[in-house]
């Protein structure tokens, strides 16, 4: 068992001296090419409150986490405090520490720390960071059906009227709300780039997920092909974006029904549990017994994996 | 057995039909002989041989079959919206459909594909849409492509059938995840008993000790 914890612990050390040696080696070598380099672009940068510039700059000088930073990229939002990818790094990095500073906290009155504990708590740390995050980025990215609807209609009209599209989908932002008009605003951002509409609305798909996003991109590739008018394209649109909204409204009120009889079976083992603690009298001998952790693990865990399956049952993909 | 290369036919296999009924016979008469071996074989063996024989034909032809005929009919709408709209703009029909295989870039516009791809060879529409038509394991979907392919014969005008035959299957799609959503009622009522029986079992498991 000693032999085994040294050996984690070895191989952490051997980790930890890898990368401190990778990020010397690349700082080096970034010295040496800063001379035949332009200036680095000045960015907006992070708050400095939690040090997630600081931590920033550190991690941007390594490859991996670079890559890793990429993947955070779609997180980013005009008014959000964090203005990079790597921002969000360094704010995974807080929040491992700060599970590690708890830990080492309650091990300083307890008086038995130990250094794989330590490491588990950060990476606990490291993924309910992540998790938060994720659960950010769902809240920001929920798109209101009938605003979306709305946005649509208003682009209809305007290129009814005789309006160029990126006109019209000023209009639509104009008259748009909440999430949706941040995401048109987005979309208008790619165009003035030089994307197609069609893409531009995969990039909103790829960012909110909607299938029905994806449908309108489909659709609006029509555009790119000169012998389809554009006024029947979009009325195509309204008409499908019309009959998704009265199927939506019925798949959410079953969607609702399904929550609540969830809520209701996820309470009834508990209730068994607890019926068999008050009527049976075999549970103080259970009590005493000392696989008592063993059983409290086991049915724990059981329940875990029941409320995840639960929950997996009634979320359903944002079609 | 004609339904059995009916289905065949349908899912658009490489492997010759042939192929897959000699195998089929094969692993049947393997199972039949493995079976002989285990003790009251010659009783078990002619059953276990028989529920191989026809579970072959569930798992390698009817799943695939569901899950291709789902697929396609869950492309569909928005593919034939496309077909529809270009027909509207007096294109005619193989223009309709390269332009919506280009558009909508789906597994039924690979399928689709072959059909212009067989005509730019030589073949004619109508002939290679029959061929489709026998390989479309959907009803609606076959339907759809009767049209096309009569419409292109005769040169009548049949949108507005069309039209109402895409918004059948786009209701059909729509009642199937209603459904779906409506079944995950019962599959959580037995995933709970499954839990508490198992909650239970562990229960007085552990008493025991």
């Amino acid at each position: 068992m000693n032999f085994y914890k040294i050996g984690i612990q070895l191989l952490i050390f051997c980790l930890l001296f890898f990368f401190l040696f990778r990020f010397l080696c690349m700082e080096k070598r970034k010295k040496r090419i800063m001379l035949f380099t332009l200036r680095e672009r000045e960015e907006r940068k992070a708050p400095k409150v939690l040090g997630v510039d600081f931590i920033s700059k550190i991690l941007e000088k390594m490859v991996i986490f670079n890559q890793m930073a990429s993947y955070y990229n779609k997180y980013i939002y005009e008014d959000s405090i964090l203005r990079k990818g790597m921002d969000f790094i360094s704010l995974k990095v807080i929040g491992g520490f700060f599970v590690t500073l708890l830990y080492f906290l309650q091990s300083l009155i307890g008086g038995n720390f130990a250094f794989e504990k330590g490491c588990f708590s950060f990476l606990i740390g490291v993924l309910f960071t992540d998790v938060c995050i994720f659960i950010y980025n769902k809240k920001k990215t929920r798109i209101e059906f009938s605003s979306l609807l709305n946005s649509i209609f208003v682009m209809y009209n305007s290129i009814k009227v005789g309006k160029s599209i990126e006109t019209s989908l000023k209009d639509s932002i104009k008259q748009g709300k909440g999430n949706t008009k941040k995401e048109l605003k987005k979309v208008l951002e790619d165009l003035e780039i030089g994307l197609s509409l069609s893409e531009s609305f995969y990039h909103m798909y790829e960012r909110t997920s909607i299938l029905f996003i994806k449908e309108i991109s489909i659709i609006l590739r029509l555009l790119n092909r000169n012998d389809i008018n554009a006024m029947k394209v979009f009325d195509i649109l309204l008409k499908k974006a019309l009959k998704e909204q009265k199927n939506r409204e019925e798949l959410i009120k079953l969607r609702n029904r399904n929550y609540i009889s969830a809520l209701c079976f996820a309470l009834l083992p508990v209730g068994l549990l607890f019926f068999l603690m008050v009527e049976s009298s075999s549970f103080v001998i259970l009590m005493k017994s000392k696989y008592i952790h063993l059983w409290m693990g086991i049915e724990s865990l059981l329940y875990i994996f029941y409320i995840v399956l639960l929950y997996k049952l009634v979320r359903s993909r944002r079609g | 057995m004609k339904q059995t290369y009916e289905k065949y036919n349908c899912l658009n296999c490489k492997l010759d039909y042939q192929v897959f009924v000699a195998m089929r016979l094969f692993t049947t008469l393997c199972v039949f002989l493995l079976t002989l071996l285990i003790p009251y074989g010659y009783v078990i063996a002619p059953f276990i041989s028989v529920i191989y024989f026809l579970f072959f034909e569930f798992l390698f032809l009817d799943v695939p079959l569901l899950r291709r005929k789902s697929k396609l009919e869950s492309e569909a709408p928005l593919f034939f919206t496309i077909v529809i709209l270009h027909l509207e703009e007096n294109k005619n029909i193989k223009k309709a459909i390269e332009s919506a295989c280009l558009v909508t870039d789906s597994y039924l516009a690979k399928e689709m594909q072959k059909v212009t791809n067989a005509s730019s060879i030589g073949l004619s529409l109508s002939k290679t849409m029959e061929k489709m038509i026998a390989k479309c394991p959907s009803e609606h979907m076959q339907r759809i492509l009767l049209c096309l392919s009569e419409e292109h014969r005769t040169g009548n005008d049949l949108l507005s059938f069309l039209k109402k035959e895409v918004e059948q299957l786009e209701d059909k799609n729509h009642n199937k995840k209603v459904r779906k959503k409506k079944a995950i009622f019962y599959k959580q009522g037995i995933y709970t008993l499954l839990i508490c029986i198992s909650m239970f079992f562990l229960y007085l498991l552990f008493t025991l000790f």
